[in-house]
């Protein structure tokens, strides 16, 4: 892994008795785009307020780009980009108004802001509402609102941004726009936090996925399992013969379990049709050979019942 | 800190016609409260209106720029973004104490020329006149401060205004309580309310350095 930008080490925390994390930790290197998921209640925004300084662990540290979140060093803050539940915008002014407040935080001139939106939003309606304002903020439509966020967000190029849910009610030019600002940052070797439900969003933008499940979060994506093996079935009788055959084309141990051979493939596209071909041989009746439901869904709501990833 | 300032200020600059006339009409009737009152002189006589005066000025300005902040989720964004969390806070603070003092101002002015107008301009001099502007700054800072403070620590944060009524009743009555028990000065007044005030700023500070500042907030 490049070198790490967040380090989250064996972090407590809970809210009286309720307890949201325990032994949880993990590290995200700079450059990562990390998505994470879990089910409504699982603390994927605690997460978030924790590496934000908003709320303290319980116990074990927490350090992101070498600062420790909690101690509220404004310099800290100026090297990030947040996106939260609310625009957190104020309503009375206009857009340029609130990113003037903004970038005045962050040091930068008016003239950098101009040339930042000017850069990269130039096709969108906010390029417009900035140069020639005509609306109040709390006059704007919610997914208007969202995308000054992001403009907000990725506001002088940050080296680490936390995005709760940045994808809500933007249409299809702005996600696409979203997906590229999200690329460029991931390009200056910027790390970016994504945290949705919406988890289309999370496994086309993220290449490493963290779920968070039974306190702590769980990595069920990274670039390593990209350039592994994929997980397949067969759907067939629990004969050991099968499973022998398997074994032997594929080299990785084949498990029986709901109906079916369950065993991992580096090379699909030549060993299922030579597995087939010598299982149909053997006298196997075959009802289904497709790649094992994997995907990100499957995983989450797996959760539920205790399964995990 | 003169970041949030001017923040505050143009998102009060921006607001909708009707709150200005609000506050127009407010100054407007409450300058002629001290020519009502028939307890002395002009500034004595007329303190308490003052006082409260500033309760329902600087509870306003106090329910503008913390309540409704965190009621729209904008404050974590604030706290995150490169701002100092006592900048913030103080920043607010000063908002509210500026705001008050300009409306205070031109509330006093209203009532002196009614004053002078009426034929007591004997009346508006000496120290009578520092101790009345004292009380309502005082008063002001008492408020704003445990504005902020309340924002933070009352999950109706809306009742601010009401509150900060009954921490004023306290102060008065502490005071009226030792003036009838010793020879105090009625400077000693204006004294408790700073007292007070601070006492809640640092109160309003340690919570902004806290995790309360994102509790969720009634609607």
């Amino acid at each position: 892994m490049s070198e790490t930008a967040i380090v989250v080490e064996n972090i407590a925390k809970s809210f009286d008795k309720n307890v949201i994390f325990e032994n949880c930790s993990v590290s995200i290197g700079r450059g990562t785009v990390f998505g994470l998921v879990g089910l409504n209640g699982s603390g994927k925004t605690t997460f978030i307020r924790m590496l934000l300084g908003l709320l303290k662990p319980s116990s074990g540290t927490i350090s992101v780009l070498g600062f420790d979140p909690w101690h509220h060093d404004p310099a800290y803050f100026r090297r990030l980009g947040v996106i939260l539940d609310h625009d957190g915008f104020a309503g009375n002014m206009t857009i340029a108004e609130n990113l003037g407040v903004y970038a005045g935080a962050k040091g930068l001139t008016g003239q950098k802001v101009n040339d930042y939106v000017d850069q990269y939003w130039k096709d969108t309606f906010l390029y417009e509402e900035y140069f020639s304002p005509k609306k109040k903020v709390k006059y704007l439509s919610r997914g208007q609102k969202m995308q000054c966020a992001i403009c907000r967000a990725f506001l002088a190029g940050p080296e680490a941004l936390f995005l709760d849910e940045p994808t809500v009610a933007l249409d299809v030019d702005a996600i696409d726009h979203f997906y590229s600002l999200v690329k460029q940052a991931q390009g200056r070797v910027g790390t970016v936090l994504i945290s949705s439900h919406q988890l289309s969003a999370i496994e086309d933008l993220c290449d490493t996925v963290g779920m968070l499940h039974n306190k702590t979060v769980t990595i069920v994506k990274s670039p390593g399992h990209a350039g592994g093996a994929a997980s397949w079935i067969v759907r067939c009788d629990a004969d050991e013969r099968f499973g022998k055959i398997i074994e032997s084309h594929t080299g990785n141990p084949a498990v029986f379990r709901d109906n079916a051979w369950h065993f991992a493939l580096v090379e699909p596209e030549t060993g299922i049709p030579s597995i087939v071909a010598h299982l149909a041989s053997d006298g196997c009746r075959i009802l289904q050979v497709c790649p094992e439901a994997d995907s990100l869904k499957d995983r989450i709501q797996g959760s539920r019942s205790g399964g995990g990833a | 800190m003169l970041t949030m300032l001017r923040k505050e200020w143009r998102n009060f600059v921006g607001s909708e016609k009707g709150v200005f006339a609000v506050y127009v009409i407010l100054v407007f009737v409450w300058s002629f409260m001290p020519l009502y009152n028939n307890f002395g002189s002009f500034a004595l006589g007329g303190a308490v209106w003052w006082l409260f005066f500033s309760v329902i000025v600087s509870g306003n300005f106090a329910n503008t720029v913390f309540v409704a902040e965190r009621m729209s989720g904008s404050m974590e964004i604030l706290l995150t973004s490169g701002f100092s969390r006592n900048g913030v806070l103080f920043g607010k603070v000063l908002f509210v104490m500026v705001m008050s003092a300009v409306i205070g101002t031109v509330c006093f002015g209203l009532s002196l020329l009614w004053v002078v107008l009426s034929g007591h301009a004997a009346l508006v001099l000496g120290s009578s006149l520092l101790y009345a502007v004292l009380l309502y700054s005082s008063g002001t800072f008492l408020n704003a401060a445990a504005g902020a403070w309340m924002s933070i620590r009352l999950s109706s944060p809306r009742l601010i205004p009401f509150v900060n009524i009954l921490f004023m009743v306290c102060v008065c009555t502490a005071y009226y309580v030792l003036s009838r028990s010793f020879p105090v000065s009625e400077w000693l007044l204006s004294g408790l309310l700073c007292v007070a005030g601070a006492v809640f700023l640092a109160l309003a500070k340690r919570d902004f350095n806290g995790e309360r500042i994102i509790a969720p907030v009634d609607v």
